[in-house]
């Protein structure tokens, strides 16, 4: 039971707990927690005795607690909000009410302000569009271009734009910087402009470019200016104008018044009334005038009054019908100097089309005008040289094909323009043969090698003959050689040509010619008279051929004429109307007359009367002689006629054949002219061949002799006749006649003048030297006609010539020759000549000396002045004729000349070298020198010990000394000594001179070598051991043939020399040996050598040669001391090259020496020797 | 008065004994006596001789050499050196001359020339 009921009774309890603490708050649900809590207590108490057992109890308690504490809590929260809440809410109410009375006055106010508001809004809007308004009216007035009006305040935000740029709107500009706008370069500038417009209350200007998106930069001129309205002071305004096109517009007025201030001509603006309102820098160019000085004058200051009052109504005319004037007008210059120019003058109108002023645009042509007139001059001159010469003119300009050649030109050869036309046209018409020569001779000149161009040649004229011409010219080249141009000129010489042709044919043909033409002459004639003869025969059957006999006529080349009874011409051909000059239609039925020259015509007539009695068909009128026609033109012309008649039934017919011989009639003068010519020359030949002095000759193309002249004859010691043919031969020497033969094969041969010396023999035998030369006659092929020749008789010369070529052969045998030095010097001292002795003698060669300086290549430096000097002395007074001097050899030895000099002269007298002779006296020098040295030294050595013995003997015998005393007789023992040693000299001297000169012959003797040795020792021995060394002797047994008693001398010197100059206990060693190879080498076999060897002090090596020279300088002074003469081994060296042997030494310095002399076996024949 | 002391200096023996005996006997003074050159230089040096006499022909050290080398020393610029030669060209003597020397004596001399030419000197106090 109680458990079952405790639960819901606890359920209850907390319920109640949970009631009360929710509505009376804490400490009423506390209240009721605790009272519940006791009666449970209680009651658990009650129930249950211990106190173990009130888990649930306890745990009930607790949990009623906890609610009642929970709640408890929660309540009393929520009644102090309420609280709060309640009290907040009353002051809310009253705020509330004090607030809405508030705003209900505002209100009020608000609605007033308004009202005024939309008023001013109203008139802002529409001073707004006013604004505007005037902005856009601005815009049109100013430009086309927009303007753009900005409100800025003081630092420069805008506040109001009027229009923007495309694709930015108002929003996005307004609020900001201006200078935010502009590029980050141009930023400071814009921030500076707009303080300083605040700073000064100042309107600032600026300029600026801006790069727009569409376009490229757009120029803008702004004006910002300070601005204020009412409330707003401080603000400025902004007026921004696009001058881009302005700015474009000013840059295109800006070129055009460069170009008028920069052009050359000259630009003059006249106003309407005159006077010159603009001029340019190329009108004070070219009249002189400054701008200053030329605005407001008229133009007529420029120009001749009258010229131009006449022309500037024209002018203004002209302009106003055609649009502008075009001429040419004379004008004075400031300086007075006067000039052309080219002028156009031109209308200027303003914007109406208003004619307000002219310009005149002027070219200066006054040069132009001076070169043309020069130009027309020089052409002038080129027509009238062109018309004036007789010769053509050709210009080939090698750039274009065109060949230029003058009208005459043309004329000269019967051509038209047409026909020639290029060069090769002209070339094509040159004749084969000449084309190359043409060509060479132009191309020659082309390149420089000849000063102008020249050369005749054949041109075919329109008739197809050749033409001589003579074409010369000159070429033009252009800076780099190459020629661009030739002119010339072409001149007929086909005359002169002619001509030269002719009389070369009739100087050779001369008979030939007039046979050949009698003989054609004659054949003609017989031709004419059996035509004619055939021609009667025949004459029946005339008319079957006419038609042949037409032909005949037709293409005759010679007239042929007929007539009938009326002398009325029937029948006239081509020949006639050729020769004749007339159409056969025109002379058909006329008289015979009109053929006739006036003279002939009644002549002729009695001739046809005659004739027409007489029966004969066929004769010459007037025989041989010719008869004279008369052409159409008037001319008359030789002719040679001959005349048939005819019968045709009852008909006479008299026939003429005419040929025109002026041609010939010409020649034949011409011809006889040059025969004149011819015999007059050959008159002046022969008087020429006649007088001259040398012989002269003519022989045929085979040598046969056709002519001599008298002096010929006379040098060749025969006739005429009888040099005749090959006759003259004989004239030459025979000997000489293969040479000259030769010389006259070589001549022909190589088309040269035979020139020969050689000789002539007269039939009397004498011989004479003549000069021959001979000339080959050539005709126009280069065939040999004949030789002619000259003489002259050179025999006088060839003589001379022998004699001085005999006379310089001596002379120069005996320079080459003779031992002397001969020298050729010219003026200047440079080597002419030299003769082989001189070249020998200096060592050069005759190439090396030719030509040099002789001062500068033998003579010392030192002596050069003092010689050249001589040298001119000689040349110009014949001073020094002989003298000595050192010359140097090629080696540089010198050598003294002793030369005698003679100047030359040429044969007009003037100075033009020397010739010396010269002797080499070197030698003789050194001779003398070393004679004089010898005595020099000899006398020395010998006064030396007589100073002591005269010295002495003074002392003595002036008593100065007594000989009895010590002193006394030490100066005797000097005296003696001294005295020795003199008579040891003087011996030694002599010795040496017998031995030298050959005197001394040598005694043969069988000498025994030991022997010898050993007499040496002996003798020596004392002196060795005075000195304490030791001689000692190697033995050999040895003999031989020599004289023993000079060998002796010469061993003793040695020892003696050995010992004064070996130290003291030192060894001298002797000994003698046959052929020892092993001590020294000796080329023969079979000789004795000796030697004596010390050990002294030695020979330096250097004076191993002069110690056997007399009187050797080397250590002279020490034998000399010791007692020697200085010529022992001089001595020596003598006796041993006596017998035929040798004599040396071998030595080494402080070691000692060793002397060696060699003899041999056999004493041969000893010859003198000097 | 000191005797006068002269140095001579000939490489021959004969000769220079000779001058030796001349000028002691004869002039009374002393006489020095050199074979060479360098002797003679040394001599002169030390002593101070009076006057020299100098041969000219000598070994080694010739009589010109040597007289120039006295003169190059100052201790014997001063002593008066009188030359002995055997040459007797007029030529030779005045090089001598020109070179300083105080005279020339050729050989072979009188005794009596000699010294008084040597005495010419000695009275002399100086250049």
């Amino acid at each position: 039971m109680y458990e079952n009921q405790i639960p819901i009774l606890w359920l209850a309890l907390m319920a109640v707990t949970a009631l009360t603490a929710s509505r009376a708050g804490l400490k009423a649900g506390l209240l009721t927690a605790s009272f519940i809590s006791v009666y449970i207590l209680h009651q658990t108490y009650s129930a249950v005795p211990h106190f173990e057992d009130f888990t649930t109890s306890y745990l009930s308690i607790i949990g009623i607690s906890f609610v009642a504490l929970l709640l408890g809590l929660k309540s009393n929260q929520n009644r102090r909000i309420i609280q709060t809440q309640k009290v907040d809410k009353i002051e809310l109410e009253k705020r509330v009410k004090v607030y809405h009375k508030f705003l209900s006055y505002i209100n009020a106010d608000l609605s007033y302000n308004l009202r005024e508001r939309i008023q001013v809004e109203a008139a802002l809007q529409s001073s707004t569009a006013r604004y505007q308004a005037l902005a856009t009216q601005l815009e049109s007035i100013t430009t086309h271009a927009p303007i753009y009006i900005y409100e800025l305040d003081q630092e420069g935000r805008i506040l109001s734009v009027n229009q923007t740029y495309e694709g930015v709107a108002s929003y996005e500009v307004i609020g900001t910087f201006l200078k935010d706008w502009f590029p980050l370069e141009q930023q400071a500038k814009i921030s500076s402009v707009i303080e300083t417009v605040f700073t000064q209350k100042q309107a600032q200007i600026l300029e600026y470019t801006l790069p727009t998106p569409q376009v490229e930069k757009r120029f803008y001129q702004t004006q910002i200016a300070p601005f204020s309205i009412e409330n707003y002071p401080d603000r400025a305004i902004l007026i921004a104008t696009d001058i881009t096109e302005k700015k474009q517009f000013e840059a295109v007025l800006h070129r055009q018044a460069l170009i008028v201030e920069t052009i050359y001509d000259g630009i003059i603006v006249t106003s309407l009334s005159g006077e010159i309102i603009d001029w340019n820098p190329g009108a004070e160019r070219m009249f002189g005038y400054s701008k200053a000085e030329v605005l407001g004058k008229t133009p007529a200051i420029l120009h001749q009054p009258e010229e131009i009052n006449d022309l500037t109504p024209k002018i203004l005319e002209e302009i106003t019908q055609q649009g502008r004037w075009l001429g040419e007008i004379h004008f004075i210059r400031k300086d007075g100097t006067q000039g052309i120019c080219e002028t156009i003058v031109v209308p200027m109108f303003d914007s109406d089309h208003q004619l307000i002023a002219t310009v005149g645009i002027n070219h200066d042509i006054t040069q132009r005008k001076q070169t043309e007139a020069a130009l027309y001059r020089s052409e002038e001159q080129w027509q009238l040289l062109l018309k004036g010469t007789n010769d053509g003119i050709w210009d080939h300009d090698f750039k274009h094909p065109q060949y230029f050649l003058s009208k005459r030109g043309y004329q000269l050869l019967g051509y038209d323009y047409k026909d020639i036309q290029s060069f090769q046209d002209w070339l094509a018409l040159v004749h084969p043969e000449d084309r190359d020569r043409m060509n060479q001779a132009f191309q020659a000149h082309l390149n420089h090698q000849t000063p102008f161009y020249i050369a005749e040649y054949r041109v075919r004229c329109r008739e197809g003959c050749y033409k001589w011409v003579l074409s010369r010219g000159q070429a033009v080249w252009d800076e780099t050689g190459k020629p661009i141009r030739a002119v010339g000129s072409i001149a007929d010489i086909s005359d002169r040509k002619q001509a030269e042709e002719e009389l070369q044919q009739y100087q050779n043909q001369l008979e030939q010619l007039v046979e050949a033409r009698t003989a054609e002459l004659t054949e003609t004639n017989q031709k004419l008279q059996q035509e004619i003869e055939a021609r009667s025969i025949l004459a029946e059957a005339l008319l079957a051929s006419e038609a042949r006999l037409s032909g005949i006529l037709d293409h005759a080349h010679d007239a042929i004429i007929s007539v009938d009874e009326n002398q009325h011409i029937i029948l006239f051909n081509q020949g006639a109307e050729r020769i004749f000059g007339y159409g056969a239609e025109d002379v058909l039925h006329q008289p015979l007359d009109i053929l006739l020259p006036q003279a002939a015509v009644e002549i002729h007539h009695q001739h046809i009367c005659r004739f027409g009695q007489n029966s004969q068909t066929a004769c010459k009128m007037r025989g041989r002689r010719s008869v004279l026609g008369r052409r159409q033109d008037g001319t008359e012309f030789p002719a040679e006629a001959s005349i048939s008649l005819l019968q045709f039934g009852n008909q006479t017919v008299y026939t003429a054949i005419l040929q025109d011989i002026s041609d010939r009639v010409a020649a034949q003068q011409e011809r006889e002219q040059a025969e004149r010519a011819l015999r007059d020359s050959q008159r002046r030949y022969a008087t020429i061949t006649q007088v001259a002095p040398v012989g002269i000759f003519h022989t045929d193309a085979d040598g046969n002799c056709s002519y001599v002249n008298e002096r010929w004859c006379e040098i060749a010691g025969m006739t005429a006749e009888q040099a005749n043919g090959q006759g003259w031969v004989n004239a030459i020497y025979p000997n000489d006649r293969p040479a000259v033969f030769q010389a006259w094969v070589e001549a022909i041969q190589n088309h040269t003048l035979f020139q020969l010396e050689y000789r002539f023999q007269r039939p009397d035998g004498k011989i004479t030297w003549v000069m021959g030369q001979a000339v080959a006659e050539r005709d126009e092929t280069g065939n040999i006609q004949g030789f002619v020749g000259s003489i002259t008789n050179i025999h006088a010369r060839k003589q001379a010539e022998a004699i001085i070529r005999e006379a310089e052969r001596r002379w120069r045998s005996l320079l080459e020759n003779v031992r002397l030095s001969v020298v050729g010097l010219n003026g200047q001292g440079q080597v002419e000549y030299v003769n082989p002795f001189f070249l020998e003698l200096t060592g050069y060669t005759r190439p090396e000396l030719l030509g040099r300086n002789w001062f500068e290549t033998f003579v010392r430096a030192t002596d050069r002045l003092q010689f050249n000097q001589h040298f001119q002395q000689i040349l110009q007074q014949d001073l020094h004729n002989y003298y000595q001097n050192i010359i140097l050899t090629k080696q540089g030895e010198e050598k003294i000349i002793a030369w005698n000099n003679t100047r030359l002269q040429s044969t007009d007298g003037k100075i033009i070298g020397t010739m010396s002779i010269g002797e080499d006296i070197t030698e003789r020098y050194a001779i003398e020198r070393m004679k004089n040295e010898f005595i020099s030294v000899v006398s020395h050595e010998l006064r030396t010990p007589l100073t002591a013995i005269h010295g002495a003997i003074d002392l003595l015998s002036t008593g100065l000394v007594d000989p009895a005393t010590d002193r006394g007789k030490q100066v005797l023992k000097i005296a003696a000594e001294s005295t020795d040693r003199l008579v040891r000299l003087v011996n030694d001297i002599l010795e040496l001179e017998r031995l030298e000169s050959g005197k001394i012959n040598l005694i043969k003797q069988w000498v025994d070598a030991i022997d010898l040795l050993w007499q040496a020792k002996n003798q020596m021995q004392v002196m060795a051991n005075r000195a304490g060394i030791r001689l000692e002797i190697i033995e050999q047994e040895l003999e031989f043939e020599a004289d023993s008693h000079r060998l002796l001398q010469v061993l003793i010197n040695l020892v003696s020399n050995a010992i004064k100059f070996s130290p003291r206990g030192s060894t001298i060693m002797m000994s003698v040996a046959l052929n020892p190879e092993n001590i020294c080498s000796h080329p023969n076999d079979s000789w004795i050598v000796f030697w004596v060897k010390d050990q002294g002090r030695g020979i330096p090596a250097d004076k191993i040669d002069s110690i056997f020279e007399r009187f050797h300088q080397v250590d002279a002074s020490d034998s000399r001391q010791k007692g020697g003469t200085g010529l022992g081994l001089a001595i020596c060296h003598s006796i041993v090259e006596q017998h035929g042997g040798k004599i040396w030494v071998e030595s080494q310095v402080n070691e000692g020496s060793c002397f060696y002399f060699s003899i041999p076996p056999t004493l041969k024949e000893q010859e003198n020797e000097s | 008065m000191n005797p006068r002391k002269i140095l001579v200096i000939d490489d021959e023996d004969g000769v220079r004994d000779i001058i030796q005996i001349t000028l002691e006997v004869v002039a009374g003074w002393e006489v020095l006596t050199a074979t060479g050159g360098e002797e003679g230089l040394a001599i002169a040096q030390t002593q101070q001789p009076d006057a020299i006499l100098l041969d000219v022909m000598m070994p080694r050290m010739d009589g010109l050499t040597t007289f120039k080398q006295l003169q190059a020393h100052p201790q014997t610029q001063k002593i008066p050196t009188i030359f002995l030669t055997a040459k007797a060209h007029i030529s030779e003597q005045q090089q001598f001359a020109e070179l300083g020397a105080a005279g020339v004596i050729t050989k072979p001399f009188e005794a009596n020339a000699l010294i008084s030419q040597i005495q010419h000197f000695l009275n002399w106090t100086g250049f």
